[in-house]
This record gives structure tokens, C-alpha cells and sequence, in this order.
């Protein structure tokens, strides 16, 4: 993984040599304003997996070529964000380079819900186990958040003259450090609630650190030198820890964001 | 953009998912025998056995256990079908001697036991079409591995019934193999019957 990441930086950074050379040779309309400051907020889903757990009690309902153990599990992860950030402008204003610290929070969602009224809203987790008793728990829903705090790495290219409206393309990795999770359990019997914790210590933990990388493609509102505003997708987002994740795997995801950005002084 | 319409449609499908409790059964297939339901001790209301060159299997339509204590006797009746096909109703009663079983929660005591099928005191009957037969037991066994009491919530909710089964047999004078049988039960007052 840490080759991977090595990897991605120095091709951002080669990327940044290249604009800088670009620089070089080009005619800017306006060498001006190259160093803008920005904030960002947007959100990002990912394709969650279930894993694997024995103390999970399956409830497939079965039918023939249908055999998904857990297909009454419902899985889902989103991770919103905001960041403060500084952009570097290439002189000729295709090549934006940006980095800056960003905080975010990643959501896991495991539950079971139900569309039908004859069906149950929970599903059954093993908790403990001897010779001779079991005891299991109906739980409705399982929550983790883990806070991070991280800095990206993003370089944009517009292949386009600076205009009000411009197209862009992203390739970004962004670096995370967990600050803080939390796991809550939602019982069938809220007066189980005592078991919370011991639920809770049956899934996996997540690592401390999250990396990802985006793909991406925007727009961007607003003059060269002037306040921008920019809409951009996130896609596709691949995922470089997949240990980061406590109760589920994600592999790959996608999301969207929108940012304000301002010049922040003349050259 | 195909992966992109994925992720959107699993992004709709949060809670659009089917789901079932304790009484229903679970299909978790045999790695090697993907008719049959794998070895489990979940209570997930499966058995399975290859039956010749087919198999005898749980039904969704019908109670795939039956517990019925009378006469100082006990019997566990495995209805399912033969050869996955519904309407093709087998049950498979097995009766031994008993006198300690009152209640559903005395199954306990079945744990790690083995019943010689063969052996004088143990009678086999086929039902079909609510007629019974008595089946001559070449050889066989019904294996208790595990019986455990099960906790819901903290309350008391069933007694599960885990094991393997083997028999040969002769009906109407062909001999019969039923191999590689497997069951996970679980056993309440639902479908334990106290005849006495």
C-alpha cells in the first residue's frame, strides 16, 4: 500500500514539474493571482461490501441460484468532508496544484431494514457461546463513525483558455489520520442496551490511517483572478487501506464536492 | 459509468432487502455436496441427505421437524421432498424407546448421542401421502453432535438439534442408500408435541 501512495505522489509530482516546464514556454493571458485559498466540502460514497462474520446468523431466504447468506443485510458507507486549502496556479492557468487540511467523516451503516410488514427489522448476532447455551442478540442497526484528519493532494488540469466557464479534470490523493470512533448498536429490545459494548467489540477495528485516490472531472464558475466556484465529481475513488474499515470493506466509491475559492495575492 | 449506475443502484437498494427470523430455514450450500445444506449449528431448520442419485431434502412448504413424545416413546419425523421438487412429499420417522423427554427443553440430553438405526427397539417409517410404512434398517445412524439451549434477547427461545444421519434400507425389496445426512434444527413448543 505505502508503494502504491509513493507511487501516486510522484506522479502528481511529475505532473507538477511538466506544468511548471509548460510554464516555461507558455504565454499566460495574466501572470497574476497565482496562489488562491479555498474552502471545500462535498462527500463521498463508497461500493461497502459485507464481511465475512461467524457470529452473524445468516437468513437467506432461498431459492434456486440464490444463495446470499446475509441477503437481508444492508450495507452502506459515506464519508462527508470539508477542507481549507491553498492552490498554486501553473502561469499559463491550466495546471492547478492544491494541498491543504482536510477533515472528515467516514459513516458504516450495517442494518437490517425491513419494506414488508410481515418481516423483521433485525437480524441475530452471537454474542456468547458454551457446551450448551447460546445466546443471541436481534439487532436493528449497527453505526461507526471514524474521524480523520488528512491532507490532500490534488492537481487539476483544464485544457481550456481562462474563461468563466471551464472544464477541469482531478487526479488527488488524500493521506488521513483517525482522530476518534465511535461504534453504536441498536437493539430489537432497547433494554439490551447493556450489551452494547460487548456487541460492539465483535467486529473488527478499524486501522488508524485512510488513503484514497480520486478521479475526477469539474466545473469551474467564475474569472481568472476573481472568486471561483467550482462543482466537481469524484469518480472513480479507490481506496488504497481497506484495513481502515472496521465493520465492512470498500473497495472503490465515488462522490461529490463543491468548493469557493479566492486569489489570494498578485505576482 | 456502468460502475457509476452500480454504485448508484446499490446506494437505492438500502433497505430493499429481504429478510426472515429464527423460524425460517437458511440455505447455506455443502462446499462439496451443493444440494445439500452445509453442517451447521445455527438452528437454521435444514437437513439434507443424497439419496441414491438424488436427494431427500427440507421443504420451505412444510415443518422440516417434528418432535412428538407418546407411549413412552420419541420421534423425530424429517419431512421434506425427495429430489428438490416440491410436491414429491417424503417424511422420515424415527422412533426409539424414550421415557426421560416431557418437554422440548429435555432434547438436551440427546447431545452427543448416536442411535444405532438397526438396532431391535428403533423403528423407521416412511410417510407418504399420510401412509406410513415400517422400512427394514440394513444399517445406519442418527447422530446427536451438538443440542444447545438458545438465548434470544436473554429469554429462553429454543433448543437446537445438530447432527448427521446415515441409513441403508430395503423398500419393496430394492435395496436404498441415504448417505452424507445432515440436520440443523430448532426445536419449540412449536414443533415439539407432548402426546402423553
Amino acid at each position: 500500500m505505502q508503494k502504491t501512495i509513493l507511487i501516486l505522489l510522484l506522479s502528481l509530482g511529475c505532473l507538477m514539474v511538466s506544468a511548471q516546464n509548460e510554464n516555461n514556454t507558455s504565454v499566460s493571458p495574466k501572470k497574476k493571482h497565482q496562489i488562491y485559498l479555498g474552502i471545500e466540502g462535498g462527500s463521498r460514497s463508497f461500493d461497502t461490501k459485507s464481511r465475512d462474520y461467524e457470529f452473524i446468523r445468516a437468513q437467506a431466504v432461498y431459492y434456486f441460484g440464490y444463495h446470499n447468506e446475509h441477503s437481508q443485510l444492508s450495507w452502506f458507507t459515506y464519508a462527508p468532508f470539508i477542507a481549507l486549502k491553498a492552490e498554486y496556479r501553473s502561469y499559463n492557468d491550466k495546471f492547478w496544484m492544491s494541498t491543504g487540511l482536510r477533515y472528515s467523516s467516514i459513516k458504516t451503516i450495517m442494518g437490517s431494514y425491513s419494506d414488508y410488514a410481515n418481516n423483521t427489522d433485525y437480524f441475530f448476532v452471537m454474542l456468547s457461546q458454551n457446551q450448551e447455551e447460546t445466546h443471541y442478540y436481534r439487532i436493528n442497526e449497527i453505526r461507526e463513525t471514524s474521524q480523520y484528519v488528512g491532507v490532500p493532494v490534488e492537481i487539476r488540469y483544464s485544457p481550456f483558455l481562462p474563461r468563466f466557464f471551464r472544464l477541469y479534470f482531478k487526479m488527488a490523493i488524500d493521506l488521513n489520520y483517525k482522530l476518534a470512533n465511535k461504534r453504536e448498536v441498536e437493539f430489537f429490545d432497547p433494554a439490551m442496551k447493556f450489551h452494547e459494548k460487548e456487541i460492539a467489540g465483535l467486529f473488527d477495528q478499524p486501522g488508524s490511517f485512510y488513503a484514497a485516490v480520486d478521479f475526477g472531472v469539474g466545473i469551474q464558475l467564475g474569472r481568472q483572478n476573481k472568486p471561483n466556484l467550482r462543482l466537481e465529481g469524484d469518480f472513480p475513488s479507490f481506496v488504497l487501506t481497506p484495513e481502515a474499515f472496521g465493520l465492512a470493506d470498500n473497495t472503490f466509491g465515488g462522490g461529490v464536492r463543491i468548493s469557493f475559492i479566492f486569489p489570494l495575492k498578485a505576482k | 459509468m456502468k460502475k457509476l449506475f452500480i454504485l448508484v443502484i446499490i446506494i437505492a437498494a438500502v433497505g430493499c432487502s429481504k429478510r426472515s427470523g429464527l423460524s425460517d430455514s437458511v440455505f447455506i450450500p455443502d462446499s462439496v455436496y451443493t444440494d445439500l445444506p452445509a453442517y451447521s449449528e445455527w438452528g437454521y431448520n435444514t437437513f439434507g441427505a443424497n439419496y441414491d442419485r438424488s436427494v431427500f431434502i427440507y421443504s420451505r412448504n412444510v415443518m422440516p421437524l417434528k418432535v412428538i413424545v407418546q407411549n413412552q416413546e420419541l420421534s423425530f419425523v424429517f419431512q421434506g421432498v425427495i429430489g428438490n421438487y416440491s410436491g414429491n412429499y417424503l417424511s422420515m420417522k424415527i422412533t426409539i424407546p424414550d421415557t426421560a423427554t416431557a418437554k422440548y427443553q429435555d432434547l438436551l440430553d440427546l447431545n452427543d448421542t448416536r442411535i444405532n438405526l438397526s438396532g431391535s427397539e428403533v423403528v423407521v417409517e416412511f410417510i407418504i401421502d399420510q401412509n406410513s410404512k415400517v422400512i427394514e434398517i440394513l444399517e445406519g445412524e442418527l447422530y446427536f453432535k451438538r443440542t444447545q439451549k438458545i438465548f434470544v434477547d436473554d429469554v429462553e427461545a429454543e433448543v437446537i438439534l445438530s447432527g448427521y444421519f446415515n441409513l441403508k434400507f430395503i423398500e419393496e425389496g430394492i435395496p436404498f442408500t441415504m448417505t452424507d445426512g445432515r440436520f440443523d434444527f430448532g426445536v419449540d413448543n412449536d414443533n415439539f408435541y407432548n402426546l402423553n
